[in-house]
């Protein structure tokens, strides 16, 4: 069991707030039965941005006091500079690989998103989207999700979203996206060890049970992701046609 | 258009046929069976005319005239009025004892005249034979009372009384299928034949030869299971340039066709600039004009593709390359031309990507140095392919084609209309744009065979040689 997105290191985000809170989070998904846990930090040009040497020296320090393997990684907000800065090794993917995960702002998908995803893609990676059910357009509209695939993205699905803990409608396009085989890994998105933990067991037992198929996927290939070898996609299922585009807000 | 013609498209459609007519058939045998209640239906004739014979007393002849018998002719048509009244239904009702009102008995109530004859015949349908036989009777029986009580004169006389009818006058269940299998055909038919009428999309060379003027030079079957073996290599050119990754396939050779076409009607320019464009968005611009540069490419001659779509640019995507810069990025002035050309997987095939997305693409690309972009191309290549947006909906494609060597259309099959295809050449004439030919893009297969060589002679002749005759470039 991989968490594909945690914010686990200590100070250096909105997440984990000191070193003991960050053993506790990982306490709870060794209870969990995580094997691997990506460490995801937030990034986000001109406003939140990392430094490698700081972040690093961190993810060192759990490394050496944690039991389960932790693999170093960003959470990136797509934006036209993300460009450069992969170019400038300025920002990081999964396991220092090609594989990196992406998030978009929340209100909104932004015009030139699919433009920055291709040209990420030309220059080397992989990109991943971090929970697109949390994001308005998708929440009207969950077909949205098939353009990213299309364009090669994998999804990455909040455990919590999935369990209604980000609300009913949230949960629901979660479901439906597992039910189409529109995801591809799961992740925590553990920013502490009360409301927002590091829990994710129930998130993969509730796959199984919707889309045995799907989990059996996600257990072959979620190790190539961390290891950025090759993955190739399931077949997305038929689509529900959204009938009420346009009226519902 | 031929008999054959319409025999092929009601044979494309043979399901509807089929499907109508079951439909038809099955309707009919359960309407015969289970609901058409079998009725019976009793006549009865009756003479008008006096029973008292006109004797001269004198002479001992007889005297009826010749206009009495005209008189009694028309005395017919009363007296088939009459019986329908309420006073002789309801005195025939009395009389038989049969329960019905007189509402339902007039429906089962007809009386016509023989032609030309004293005759009159009064019918009664009803479900019961011996109850239809009894009430026309009681009629006939009634009306000479009545005529009787009300004229004063007997002009009724009963000839014969009413038998009771053997068979039910429905017909059989064999003749109810018989008429409904003759009318589903025709109704399918008839379906089929006025769809085809009132389609007005572009699916025949011929019909666009013949509203355009322009001929068809290409024809671009639809083969969605050359995509279905997902590439999912990150790096590599997108499964729609089917010419790069399926050489031998029937979509490749097609295209080879569309290629050879096109070397012919440009068989005087030594260098030429070709521009593509559709009425509306989404009919195959960039597929069909990739698929062609590669296929330029792979005889040999040195092609670049610039994509001047610069609304919805789609070559970087199709080939996989970066578009941080490109066309527009040089005609700012920020970048060089040779810089920012990139080659691709294909010998001899370069491109050059849309650049950033201008607010005035109008504007740039009928500016001087746009002009002089391309000219310089032409020096350098064989082909300049000019990837543009639809005709209809931005006015871009109108300027890119004024000022070049030709234009092709891209028409899907089965989407795009005729009348905007003439619309969209109308426009293309307006700024001298040579139409060089339509493409008809996205043929179903089994369409390809029939609008095409014909199965008949072509058949699989791509796929039978494929790895010794067709695999030469």
């Amino acid at each position: 069991m991989i968490d594909f997105h945690s914010h686990i290191v200590y100070d250096i985000d909105d997440g984990s707030e000191n070193l003991e809170m960050s053993l506790a989070m990982l306490e709870n998904s060794k209870r969990n039965g995580v094997e691997t846990i990506c460490a995801t930090s937030h990034y986000i040009c001109r406003h939140f941005e990392q430094d490698r040497e700081k972040y690093f020296s961190r993810l060192e320090k759990l490394k050496n006091l944690s039991d389960i393997e932790i693999v170093p990684g960003l959470e990136v907000r797509i934006d036209y500079r993300i460009i450069k800065e992969y170019e400038e090794g300025r920002i990081w993917g999964i396991n220092d690989g090609p594989y990196m995960l992406l998030e978009l702002p929340f209100t909104h998908i932004p015009k030139d998103a699919m433009d920055i995803l291709h040209e990420m893609r030309i220059r080397g990676v992989k990109p991943i989207l971090a929970h697109p059910e949390r994001q308005h357009a998708v929440i009207n509209n969950p077909n949205l999700v098939q353009d990213f695939i299309k364009e090669r993205v994998l999804i990455q699905v909040n455990g919590d979203s999935l369990l209604g803990k980000n609300g009913r409608k949230v949960q629901k396009v979660a479901k439906y996206l597992v039910k189409k085989n529109m995801v591809h890994m799961l992740g925590s998105d553990g920013h502490n060890n009360t409301f927002r933990n590091t829990d994710i067991r129930a998130a993969y037992e509730l796959v199984d049970k919707i889309n045995p198929e799907l989990y059996k996927w996600i257990e072959e290939n979620q190790y190539n992701v961390i290891n950025g070898e090759k993955v190739v996609f399931p077949h997305i299922g038929r689509l529900k046609r959204q009938f009420w585009i346009g009226f519902s807000r | 258009m031929e008999l054959n013609d319409y025999i092929h498209i009601i044979a494309k459609k043979w399901y509807i046929v089929l499907v109508v007519t079951i439909l038809s058939v099955a309707l009919s045998a359960v309407y015969s069976v289970f609901f058409a209640v079998p009725t019976y239906k009793a006549t009865v004739p009756v003479i008008i005319g006096s029973i008292q014979q006109k004797v001269d007393p004198a002479t001992g002849t007889n005297l009826q005239t010749y206009s009495d018998l005209m008189m009694y002719q028309k005395l017919v048509e009363t007296y088939c009025q009459f019986v329908k009244t309420r006073i002789v239904v309801e005195d025939a009702i009395k009389n038989s004892g049969i329960k019905v009102d007189y509402d339902k008995a007039i429906k089962m109530i007809s009386a016509a005249a023989k032609e030309d004859t004293e005759f009159m015949e009064i019918s009664v349908v009803s479900p019961n034979k011996y109850e239809a036989a009894l009430f026309a009777n009681s009629l006939a029986e009634s009306l000479k009372s009545i005529t009787f009580k009300i004229k004063n004169i007997d002009n009724v006389q009963l000839v014969d009384e009413a038998a009771v009818p053997e068979y039910p006058m429905n017909k059989s269940l064999v003749t109810y299928l018989f008429v409904s299998f003759i009318f589903g055909i025709g109704l399918s038919i008839g379906i089929i034949l006025l769809t085809h009428m009132l389609d007005n999309t572009v699916k025949d060379a011929d019909a666009v030869q013949k509203s355009l003027g322009v001929s068809a030079i290409g024809s671009i079957p639809f083969e969605p299971h050359l995509n279905k073996e997902k590439n999912n290599d990150m790096y590599n050119i997108q499964d729609d340039i089917v010419t790069y990754h399926k050489p031998t396939s029937l979509t490749s050779e097609s295209y080879k066709t569309l290629r050879t076409n096109l070397q012919f009607s440009l068989i005087d320019k030594k260098m030429c600039a070709i521009s593509i464009t559709s009425c509306m968005p989404g009919e195959g611009k960039s597929t069909v004009i990739s698929n062609l540069a590669v296929t330029l490419a792979q005889s040999g001659k040195k092609v670049i593709l610039v994509d001047c779509d610069l609304r919805k640019p789609s070559i970087h995507k199709k080939f996989e390359l970066p578009n941080n810069s490109g066309l527009t990025n040089i005609l700012l002035g920020e970048k060089e031309l040779s810089s920012l050309i990139q080659k691709t997987p294909v010998d001899n095939l370069y491109i050059l990507t849309s650049g950033t997305i201008p607010p005035n693409p109008s504007e740039i690309l009928s500016s001087q140095k746009y002009l002089d972009l391309i000219n310089s191309l032409k020096m350098q290549y064989d082909f300049v392919f000019i990837d543009a947006p639809p005709v209809l909906v931005v006015t871009d494609a109108q300027i890119i084609a004024g000022n070049i060597d030709g234009v092709l259309l891209v028409a899907q099959y089965g989407a795009a209309e005729k009348a905007a295809l003439l619309k969209a050449k109308e426009s293309l004439d307006i700024v001298d744009a040579k139409c060089l030919g339509v493409v008809i893009n996205q043929i179903p297969k089994k369409e390809i065979g029939y609008y095409g060589y014909g199965k008949k002679y072509g058949g699989k002749y791509g796929y039978k040689y494929k790895n010794s005759y067709y695999t030469s470039d």
